[in-house]
């Protein structure tokens, strides 16, 4: 067993609130040092996520009608991966890891926010369905129905990449990466943009996609006063070409 | 032989056989072309339902135009994007004006559920994809607005790309919902604000409202992918189509393994259950493989059998039937099954009735075979046997025939066969010690079916061959006048002795005896004989045809030819004056019985 099920499905709202707001409790910690970590996730329209892989293959039937707008410039009629929901900061770095009761995946819009939770071993981790409707989810050590409200626990023992499907809403993927060193992660803005406040140190950032690790900020020494910033970090080689554009 | 009258009653018989045979046929044809038929007209259901789910979809998207251009909607969404929190008041604004255009949308789109007044659930998303404000969704009560959020449907996140599309979704495995989406566009040169959708609930108004437009009997459903029973979610069948959905259910394991029901096109093979065929269909979306689909029904009318072929028709169909035509053929069939057992049965016997009352009369002596036909001339032929056997057994005079044999002795044996067949050649073999006229020469060919013993008494005893007798030259007392058969030798030669008999031979008076020196008494004679020969050569090619034998070939000259040589033959023989050639039947064919009469 890699996990430690969860005794009862739904954990009380006071541990899922106190996971919420451990990622919270650092930038309010470090808000005091008054050092802040900046940098900006470009390169994303080379990330292509798995879903839009499936419904390309499902074209046929996904849907009657889809045609752009010829309002919207075609530039942005690429679907490439989300920043805010795909894209996930891992930090590593000296001091407790700041995850307080654990981490939280949100089942919102029928997908899972943020696609990716890195934790340390031991860390709980938590689904909770935030959507008005059923979900199930499948995964390791979860195969269960998660009504509107209700939540799951899972707890990696391991260091590993474990990925979560939903049989009901086949679109939805999540994933928790269970690596060393961790102590907390943070989701982009939706323009790719991050910041940080952290207590002055030296960290190394590594932003996951989709599980996978696509570019790390080594060794970066945020400053106790000021922004210190790590300017553009590509998350992908890769400019989106024509043919990705669409489906 | 009455063959008419019995191929008749064959006839019928085969003819009632091959009709209820033909009405199997007919009802299996029936069936299966309707079954044929029925999967074309289904299929073809099926089809204009999806094409109007596409037309429906695309007047959802239409009409949703209005809120995505709609300022208010546009202000709100700008608004919300800016904030970290969606505050209320953006919420309410939203909210409000999203319930001012959700009944505009479904009039647009011409969702006339609930009588016209079925507002579809609208839904504003910002780029985040959290919902800013949604109306009439039917699952408000669940939602909670600060977590609500629809950006991870694939149909949203292709608007807040700058698509538009539809979708189908299953929400809660039993909650299938139509889907229309929309990007908000601010600015030309910037990403979509937002998205709008449009949400309609599939339940028995949009099944109405499908199966009104299309005029097809549809049922929605759906198969969990993890459950084991189908779950209806709207049916709807228009009147007219006699189809009821009472008691309809869905078997998941008759669709799991129907390659076409999980080909790309999606529509299952035709499903046939009791009076009813139906194609199943899945649903284009995302409800596509999460087992969401509907059913196209139409109601099929099997003929179970030939009971029930009167069932299920209408006073049309009893109208289509050509009443002329199957009451020609009814009394046509009579007529001809009465003409048939009129010539076969009612005319024979009323002429062996008639011929009986004569011969019981005493107007004649026996019954005339020539007059009579099939059984009948055999009755008469047994009854005038019988008649003759009571005579001779009473001690009274033999009125039959005398053959050659009474006469002659055992005549020579002939080969039983056709007169037909007879060897014109003349070289007939002669019976031995029987007189020839000269060796090898011509014998009784024209007899080989000539009876060894007289007609109709074949177990008579063979006598042995005499020497014919001298003519006896005095009167013999005359033959009984009403008795038409020839007189027999045999009797003749016991004339002689006794006078019993009365077949018997006159003596030749001498008056003709002097006139038949002379040519012209010869002539008389002779034409006398040419005439009662033509007579009996058309008796003879009648008795053939009554015993259905053939008669192509005959020929008159033919036949004297073999009955004079025959006549010289026997005149010589037994020393006659003239021979007397009689028609009979034997054995069912065509014979001919010489009678050697010596008087003139």
């Amino acid at each position: 067993m890699l996990f430690r099920r969860s005794p009862g499905s739904l954990r009380p709202l006071l541990v899922i609130a106190a996971a919420l707001v451990a990622p919270l409790a650092l930038s309010l910690g470090a808000a005091n040092a008054a050092g802040e970590f900046r940098t900006r996730l470009v390169g994303t329209s080379g990330l292509r996520p798995s879903w839009v892989a499936a419904a390309s293959a499902s074209a046929g039937h996904a849907y009657s009608l889809r045609e752009f707008d010829p309002l919207v410039k075609k530039d942005f009629n690429v679907i490439t991966a989300d920043a805010e929901h795909d894209l996930t900061v891992g930090i590593y770095g000296p001091g407790d890891a700041a995850f307080g009761q654990g981490a939280v995946i949100r089942l919102a819009g029928a997908r899972g926010v943020p696609g990716t939770v890195v934790v340390p071993k031991g860390t709980a981790v938590f689904f909770r369905n935030d959507d008005p409707f059923t979900h199930h989810i499948i995964g390791p050590d979860v195969d269960r129905d998660l009504k509107p409200g209700e939540s799951h626990k899972v707890q990696p023992k391991d260091k590993g990449v474990f990925a979560y499907t939903d049989t009901l809403f086949p679109a939805f993927k999540a994933w928790i990466v269970v690596d060393d060193g961790v102590i907390a992660n943070r989701a982009p803005a939706l323009d790719g943009s991050v910041k940080i406040a952290l207590e002055p140190n030296e960290y190394t950032f590594k932003i996951f996609f989709e599980g996978k690790e696509k570019a790390a900020i080594n060794n970066f020494k945020v400053d106790a006063k000021g922004s210190s910033d790590a300017k553009d970090t590509a998350v992908s080689p890769v400019a989106p070409s024509a043919s990705a554009s669409g489906k | 032989m009455m063959l008419l009258s019995r191929f008749w009653y064959a006839i019928l018989a085969v003819a009632l056989a091959a009709s209820i045979g033909l009405l199997y046929i007919s009802i299996h044809e029936h069936n299966r072309l309707r079954a044929t038929d029925t999967y074309e007209i289904v299929s073809h259901d099926r089809d204009v339902v999806d094409w109007f789910l596409q037309l429906d979809a695309r007047r959802r998207l239409d009409a949703l135009a209005i809120v995505s251009v709609d300022s208010a909607v546009q202000d709100g969404l700008v608004k919300a994007n800016g904030q970290e929190k969606i505050d209320a008041g953006v919420r309410e604004a939203l909210k409000k004006r999203l319930n001012e255009l959700a009944l505009r949308v479904a009039t647009l789109a011409r969702d006339e559920g609930k009588g016209g007044q079925n507002p579809v659930m609208l839904f504003a998303v910002d780029a985040h994809g959290r919902v800013a404000a949604s109306v009439n969704f039917d699952r408000q009560n669940l939602v909670k607005d600060e977590t609500f959020e629809m950006g991870g449907h694939p149909a949203v996140v292709d608007a807040l790309h700058g698509w538009l599309r539809d979708d189908t979704w299953v929400l809660d495995r039993e909650g299938v919902y139509r889907v229309v989406v929309r990007p908000v566009v601010k600015q030309a040169d910037a990403p979509p604000i937002g998205a709008v959708l449009a949400l309609r609930r599939v339940d028995d108004t949009y099944a109405k409202l499908v199966s009104e437009k299309t005029g097809s009997p549809v049922a929605f459903y759906v198969i969990p992918p993890d459950g084991n029973a189908a779950i209806v979610v709207g049916r709807e069948a228009p009147e007219k189509t006699g189809v009821s959905f009472d008691g309809f259910t869905i078997d998941p394991k008759q669709l799991e393994g129907d390659k076409f029901y999980n080909s790309d096109n999606g529509a299952s093979s035709l499903k046939t259950e009791k009076d009813r065929s139906t194609i199943y269909s899945r649903i284009v979306g995302g409800a596509w493989d999460l087992g969401a689909g509907y059913a196209v029904v139409r109601k099929v009318t099997t003929i179970a059998d030939p009971g029930a072929l009167l069932q299920g028709a209408n006073e049309d169909d009893k109208k289509a039937v050509p009443i002329p035509l199957v009451a020609g053929v009814g009394l046509g069939a009579l007529l001809l099954g009465i003409l048939f057992t009129l010539f076969e049965h009612s005319r024979p016997l009323s002429a062996l009735s008639r011929e009986a009352k004569k011969y019981a009369k005493g107007e004649q002596d026996t019954l005339p075979l020539a007059k009579l036909s099939g059984d009948y001339r055999k009755i008469a032929q047994d009854v005038n046997e019988a008649t003759e056997r009571v005579i001779s057994k009473g001690g009274g005079a033999s009125r039959k025939a005398a053959d050659l044999e009474q006469i002659l002795g055992p005549v020579p044996a002939a080969p039983q066969m056709s007169a037909f067949s007879f060897n014109f050649d003349g070289n007939a073999p002669q019976a031995p010690g029987a007189p020839t006229s000269k060796p090898g020469g011509a014998g009784n060919d024209l007899f080989p079916n000539l009876p060894p013993a007289g007609l109709g008494a074949p177990a008579s005893t063979p006598k042995p061959a005499t020497p014919p007798q001298a003519p006896v030259q005095r009167p013999q007392a005359p033959a009984a006048p009403a008795a038409p058969v020839p007189q027999s030798p045999q009797a003749l030669a016991q004339a002689n002795d006794e006078d019993d008999e009365a077949t018997q031979v006159a003596r030749i008076p001498e008056e003709l005896m002097r006139a038949a020196t002379t040519g012209e008494q010869q002539m008389i004679d002779n034409a006398d004989e040419l005439i009662a020969w033509r007579k009996t050569f058309d008796e003879f090619v009648e008795m053939r045809k009554k015993c259905g034998e053939a008669t192509t070939g005959l020929s008159f000259e033919k036949f004297q030819g073999q009955l004079r040589k025959n006549k010289e033959q026997l005149v010589k023989q037994y020393n006659c004056k003239r021979v007397r050639f009689t028609v009979y039947e034997k054995d069912g064919k065509a014979a001919l019985k010489a009678t050697p009469i010596k008087e003139g």
